[in-house]
């Protein structure tokens, strides 16, 4: 099968460009609810284009797709929320304790997977609870794997703040977990 | 399961999965390419060796340097070949050149070879052209050729430009936001210089107004601080901005205006919400007007009061359920306001009330607004049920000093306000 055809270049594409869109996006929304859809609002024009235009038409998938990004949160959002977003990002200025990353990022306790699942989900309900920023750094952590200084830069935090952040969400969530009998 | 994956699927509860996302992306691109396809979809052309254009271009009589923006070929639809990856001389008739070339090919194409530059960028808007609807069924477009270089001659790369530059359309008095943003543009680059088309909506049924392609260095809202409406809708480039600002205005006569068109394209971007919006709309509005009387009377309350006390009442932003809770923490004091009190103590700086419209490119009917910092669009869910919702605060020295408000209102529609706050007594 031809890299030329569509779908495969799609797919390639995708594959390669996925986690630093999903970190654009993640900087650039309001809402960490809203990823899915500004994501799949991104690519679903990326693929138009490579439909109509064939791969050919795109010379440079990542600063293409990331154009492409930066557009779509321009029409998502207003100037009023993406200054709001600076303003708060910016406005924080919290000394962080010290603490053992690698101890809180740990894999959650062995257990059945359907249980792991379960509890992925109940997690997920109650991140859903904490605000845009907490959701952003738990993101940025632990889907994108970066580093705590490299998100901190990445969201115009102080690396304090999001050790803090991270590790008191990490507490109460695990908290929680555990009143409901699992470990995290 | 690793912890990566198990993280994963923390935020798969909120519908973050990458396989799913590719794939309902690859369904809607579908849809969105066969919508935009007016005409039988157009292969890009095979790349062809680039010594049958170079050597053209070497002969050229208009040929000028990198840094001058008037680039490499002779005609429009020379550009658009190269753009396009096409060599004329392999056609026998323009009948068969390429859409693009064909568009360019056209006699009634308005070269304008117009120079500006700014901020170390050179800009030459080259042509304006028309392209007809294939069919009945199909729709006119509008195509800008234009060239950007760096003024100094440094090479000007693909990516850079992507990252950099932006170009789109504005119509007067149709605001920046309407749905004729929509473009797609096709380029390439040759000797540090960008050869670009830019493809929008039908202008011409707007002739009768100012058209403009603005091409500045920032996207999305950032970009717009370069440029000022005024109340008849024409656009100004702010003269001190210090990122690239160009604005063209393009030549397309008044004589091909055509107001009926116009209209039915204005009419066009409205949409009539489905029978699902209006029972969300419905609830919405049942609360409303409940909040509403409440608010009546604490704005009762307020009235003839510079700065209200923090009422008491329940419908106060810290209590809004459409409220994010980072905006709440940001509101501080003002959190303890309700709507009416919000605007009891406030001044109104800005107030819409807008439809519900269906927009190219978005995946359901939205709404949207133009106020002096810019575009939004948004859904009914940014009200999540609510009967309104403070969407974004401005502040200055860490004090809330000004507060957007979406409200929904009884006949659907939805009205956003902007206040501005004064200071609040610690």
């Amino acid at each position: 099968m031809s890299a030329q055809e569509p779908i495969p270049f799609f797919e390639a594409l995708y594959r390669d460009t996925y986690p630093q869109t999903l970190l654009t996006v993640t900087r650039g929304c309001s809402d960490p609810a809203e990823i899915p859809d500004l994501l799949q609002d991104i690519y679903a024009d990326v693929y138009a284009d490579i439909l109509l235009y064939g791969p050919g038409h795109i010379r440079d998938p990542a600063a293409y797709v990331r154009a492409i990004a930066r557009r779509k949160l321009g029409a998502w959002y207003g100037l009023r929320a993406r200054l709001q977003s600076f303003v708060l990002l910016r406005s924080e200025n919290e000394d962080g304790d010290g603490y053992d990353l690698p101890a809180l990022a740990s894999v959650p306790a062995a257990g059945d997977t359907a249980e792991l699942h379960l509890l992925a989900q109940q997690v997920g309900e109650r991140l859903k609870g904490y605000p845009a920023q907490v959701r952003k750094i738990f993101l940025c952590r632990f889907v994108l794997d970066m580093p705590l200084g490299e998100i901190a830069r990445a969201l115009g935090l102080n690396e304090n703040t999001v050790k803090t952040k991270l590790y008191r969400t990490l507490q109460e969530l695990r908290g929680h977990c555990q009143k409901e009998g699992a470990d995290l | 399961m690793t912890k990566q994956e198990f993280w994963t699927r923390v935020f798969a509860a909120e519908g973050l999965d990458e396989a799913a996302v590719r794939a309902d992306a690859m369904q809607r691109g579908a849809a969105l390419a066969a919508a935009r396809q007016t005409e039988k979809k157009r292969p890009m052309p095979a790349r062809r060796p680039l010594a049958a254009l170079v050597a053209a271009a070497a002969v050229c009589l208009f040929a000028v340097g990198a840094g001058a923006a008037g680039g490499l070929f002779k005609t429009p639809a020379e550009t658009a070949a190269f753009i396009t990856h096409d060599d004329l001389s392999a056609f026998e008739d323009e009948e068969e050149y390429p859409t693009l070339v064909k568009i360019y090919s056209a006699p009634d194409v308005i070269t304008v070879n117009e120079v500006q530059a700014d901020a170390g960028y050179t800009v030459t808007l080259l042509a304006v052209a028309n392209e007809p609807a294939a069919d009945e069924a199909g729709a006119a477009h509008t195509h800008m050729l234009y060239t950007v270089a760096r003024s100094d001659g440094t090479p000007l790369t693909e990516a850079e430009w992507g990252h950099e530059i932006d170009c789109e359309v504005v119509i007067q008095g149709c605001g920046t936001a309407a749905p004729y943003r929509q473009s797609m543009t096709t380029y390439r680059e040759q000797d540090g210089v960008i050869y670009a088309d830019l493809r929008v909506c039908d202008l011409y049924p707007f002739a009768d107004r100012e058209l403009y392609l603005i091409v500045r260095q920032a996207w999305g809202f950032a970009g717009r601080f370069g440029y000022h409406a005024g109340d008849d809708g024409r656009i100004t480039a702010v003269a001190d901005y210090e990122n690239l600002n160009l604005l063209f205005t393009l030549p397309i006569g008044a004589e091909h205006a055509d107001a009926a068109s116009a209209t039915r394209a204005e009419e066009g971007w409205h949409y009539e919400p489905t029978a699902e919006e209006q029972a969300l709309l419905a609830q919405v509005l049942a609360q409303a007007k409940a909040r509403d009387e409440l608010n009546a009377a604490v704005a009762a309350q307020a009235a003839g009061q510079p700065l209200p006390e923090p009422d008491s009442a329940q419908d106060t932003v810290a209590n809004n359920p459409a409220t994010l809770a980072s905006l709440k923490e940001d509101m501080g004091a003002w959190a303890n306001y309700t709507r009416a009190g919000l605007r009891a103590a406030g001044e109104t700086l800005f107030t819409k009330v807008c439809a519900l419209t269906l927009l190219p490119g978005q995946p359901a009917p939205c709404y949207w607004y133009e106020s002096r910092y810019g575009s939004r669009i948004f859904g009914l869910k940014e009200l999540d049920g609510a009967p309104w919702a403070v969407v974004g605060a401005g502040m200055e020295g860490g004090a809330v000093t000004e507060v957007t408000i979406l409200s929904a209102n009884a006949d659907g529609t939805v009205t956003v306000e902007i206040l501005a706050l004064p200071p609040l007594e610690p």
